[in-house]
């Protein structure tokens, strides 16, 4: 692409294009007449380059920039949203149709967790913010909150693959919270594990997937259910070995009861090859509690995990309990960090991507002038640039770039936000972005 | 002194302006006890969801509790009906603003917003030592008296820091806010894992400064993605004149092509052209924009700045420096009504008249 078909392609977006005429003048030549190598150029470290099979296009659902896939599941993927009115970061589940139906009970399920999720609100709770449909695609969209991930993800990257009990103590507190409240509501989750315990960038637990939650009748005398999905690993003795029915409250304090056991030793405290097995162990309900397990944490877990509904504790029993109310000593050292488990760090930069690509696309940047790459080093003197300002490269912004072998000032004039973005970042090197930060210096000089 | 909990003893002057999303009303009237003006802030709770009321109800609460000479206070607050009457001492000059949307539409000069922003500076100092976070410092929240004296209000949108832990960070994303995004610092939007501190509140003042200074906000035409993109490269918002101006600096760039271009621009924006602000405003915007957190210093530290050494200067009257306005005083206001609870009654009359002008029928 040469200079005249980019004039081109400009026109329609009503962008206005100057080109000095001193382009020739390599930039290279200056890196050897011993200007400064730091003020303009980067190294970019290997690990800090995202690489990216194909081009990402900016995707738009209602007021939401569509960003990163963030997990995968059965109905469909969740990914990052950014909402475009209120910058706030959101997560989006994304659920297809076609691939419900293949599903058991797919659709109820999805229909329920909608129903269950609107109707609630708390701090150990997700929060549904919205949700929209595509007819066309036959897609729907549930919007949430936005969470960094699960405890499971924590454990599965943690050295021990266990938590400290001090981090495992503050997790449980809010799951209880949260459960509690959940009861309270008449709702039983039924599926609590560590995989639907996420967490946001504050560290809060927040309960997740309600796609196999019941809610009590209005009225009901008692929470006695009749069926349940969950995941087997977590199920109570009373369903392993059939039972027609079963008080629903007690489940959640069993799968409550295996999730603490897990997240402190790092193993099911049942086990089996298949699911037949694994429900037989469960079935016996006897469970021996490792030696690293110390009272009061021991008599806890033990009475969490009472084979018989009756015996189990109550969430008041678990409030009361010594381990519960006790503050388990904080050993900094021995934290699992949540940033461990995602590449978390650079999330933020493929949404900004994205974005970059849904402005130009726009026409919005409005390119008034370009300078040799020698006059914007002139310029460049006494500016402070940041090390923290190095961002990678925007690809598409790049070749147009590596093409011309012009450098673009953009400069929102009209704006009078004054601000001068650069956007001369190539593949292998670049400049990092920066303002006119003291003109006084640049006098001096 | 005591303000009676009842609109008997308030004669309204005037309605002053709008507030809260242009729900609410700030009535300007009389204390009859005193015989002193107050503001009064009304709000017809009936229109509101239990997440705007949830922000006044907030908003009361912290000003009942800050006591500082540099933030509005609440005289008292009551509730008749469904109507919320908040009472607040009578700030002459209105918010910055409305002074410069009516009179300054360029810009405050220089030394009217170093006094304005010392101001600012002391109450955020206050703020942040109760262990609390602004988050919403705007021109349209630093309201200044008669006096000259400029005093922080909006605090809709505070949050508390966490007073124990070793990282006292915070990643609570104010929502509702969709019309303050432009004053947010880079790290309260990009909603990392690192969250923000209350030197976030420090970035909003440079931003505000530039506001001050250029009688608009910076990035206030570009939409609100393209400004967190900027903002989290750490494009730092410039003050406008002589020196920043970008084509008009320096004559040795092409500047036919320039001028062919952008004529009209220059010709219209000439008087920003061609002020010039002083070098230590420009270091303190600079300074208080500063994308690296470590750099970006504290109230305290930022008081000593040298931004602020003229107003050591005696002898500078700032009423004389803000002509043309005229703050509201004793003088120029006259009474309109028995008392408040009537200026609601009339002004929900006017809005029933309807006037068509074209419809004359001969």
């Amino acid at each position: 692409m040469n200079v005249a078909t980019l004039e081109k392609l400009l026109k329609p977006l009503s962008i206005s294009l100057f080109i000095c005429k001193e382009v020739s003048s390599p930039w290279m030549n200056d890196e050897k007449d011993g200007v400064s190598n730091d003020m303009g150029f980067h190294r970019v470290e290997s690990d800090q380059i995202i690489y990216r099979n194909k081009k990402k296009r900016c995707k738009l659902i209602g007021k939401y920039v569509m960003g990163d896939v963030l997990g995968e599941g059965s109905y469909g993927k969740v990914k990052e949203l950014l909402d475009m009115e209120t910058l706030c970061r959101r997560a989006v589940k994304i659920l297809k149709k076609r691939k419900l139906r293949r599903i058991p009970n797919g659709e109820q399920n999805v229909d329920r967790e909608i129903r269950l999720l609107k109707r609630l609100k708390h701090r150990n709770v997700i929060e549904l913010v919205e949700v929209l449909i595509n007819e066309e695609k036959q897609k729907m969209y549930l919007i949430m909150e936005y969470c960094i991930g699960g405890l499971q993800d924590m454990l599965e990257n943690s050295p021990g693959r266990t938590f400290p009990q001090w981090q495992a103590h503050g997790y449980f507190l809010q799951l209880i919270d949260g459960l509690e409240y959940l009861h309270s509501k008449g709702i039983i989750h039924k599926d609590i594990k560590p995989g639907n315990l996420l967490l946001t960038l504050d560290g809060t637990l927040k309960i997740s997937d309600f796609g196999v939650a019941e809610a009590l009748e209005m009225f009901a005398s008692d929470d006695t259910c009749f069926t349940t999905q969950g995941s087997p690993a977590f199920q109570p003795p009373e369903i392993a070995n059939g039972a027609e029915s079963f008080s629903g409250f007690k489940i959640d304090i069993w799968s409550s009861g295996v999730t603490l056991y897990y997240l402190i030793t790092g193993e099911y405290p049942f086990k089996g090859d298949n699911v037949y097995r694994l429900f037989e162990s469960i079935g016996q309900g006897f469970i021996s509690l490792p030696e690293l397990i110390v009272e009061p944490l021991r008599s806890l877990l033990d009475g969490m995990l009472k084979k018989e509904p009756g015996d189990r504790f109550t969430l008041q029993q678990i409030r009361h309990h010594p381990w519960f109310i006790s503050q388990p000593r904080k050993e900094p050292n021995s934290i699992v960090f949540i940033e461990k488990f995602k590449s978390e760090k650079y999330k933020r930069e493929t949404i900004l991507f994205v974005i970059d690509d849904y402005l130009l696309g726009l026409g919005i940047l409005w390119i008034t002038s370009i300078l040799t790459l020698k006059k914007l080093f002139d310029r460049s003197i006494g500016m402070k640039v940041e090390k923290s300002d190095l961002k990678l490269p925007n690809k598409s912004i790049c070749n147009l770039m590596l093409n011309c072998k012009v450098l673009f000032f953009i400069h929102y004039l009209k704006v009078r936000s004054f601000s001068f973005v650069n956007f001369s970042r190539t593949a292998k090197c670049k400049v990092p972005m920066y303002s006119i930060a003291n003109p006084k210096k640049k006098k001096n000089l | 002194m005591l303000y009676e909990t009842s609109s008997k003893y308030y004669v309204t002057c005037s309605v002053m302006n709008n507030c809260f999303f242009d729900k609410g009303k700030v009535l300007l009237a009389r204390h009859k006890t005193s015989r002193t003006l107050v503001a009064i802030k009304h709000f017809n709770l009936e229109e509101f969801t239990q997440e705007q009321y949830d922000l006044i109800m907030e908003e009361i609460f912290f000003m009942r509790q800050l006591k500082h000479p540099n933030i509005l206070p609440c005289l008292t607050s009551y509730v008749i009906n469904f109507d919320l009457y908040v009472v607040s001492p009578l700030m002459g000059f209105t918010s910055c603003h409305d002074l410069i949307s009516a009179h300054f539409q360029d810009g405050l000069s220089e030394i009217i917003i170093s006094f304005f922003l010392r101001d600012v500076l002391r109450a955020l100092d206050y703020i942040h030592s109760k262990g609390y976070i602004h988050r919403s410092v705007k021109a349209r929240h630093i309201l200044v008296h008669a006096d000259g004296h400029a005093c922080l209000s909006g605090f809709r949108y505070m949050y508390s820091l966490p007073k124990c832990g070793s990282l006292n960070k915070v990643h609570h994303f104010p929502l509702h806010t969709s019309h303050n995004l432009n004053w947010f610092s880079p790290e309260l939007l990009e909603q990392n894992i690192e969250g923000y501190d209350e030197k976030s509140d420090i970035y909003s003042v440079g931003v505000t400064a530039c506001e001050l200074a250029n009688g608009i906000v910076p990035f206030a035409d570009t939409s609100t993605t393209s400004m967190l993109t900027e903002k989290v490269r750490g494009v730092i918002p410039q003050l406008i004149d002589c020196t920043t101006w970008f084509l008009h600096d320096d004559d040795q760039y092409s500047k036919d092509e320039i001028c062919y271009s952008n004529e009209n621009i220059e010709n219209e924006n000439q008087k920003i052209i061609s002020r010039k602000f002083s070098n230590s405003f420009h270091a303190f915007v600079e300074l208080c924009c500063c994308r690296n957190i470590s750099i970006r210093p504290l109230p305290k530290q930022l008081l000593n700045h040298s931004f602020f050494k003229p107003i050591r200067r005696i002898g500078i009257n700032l009423q004389e420096l803000l002509q043309p306005a005229v703050p509201y005083t004793e003088t120029n206001t006259t009474e309109l009504h028995e008392d408040v609870a009537v200026i609601n009654d009339l002004s929900y009359d006017f809005d029933d008249i309807n006037i068509y002008p074209e419809e004359w029928d001969f």
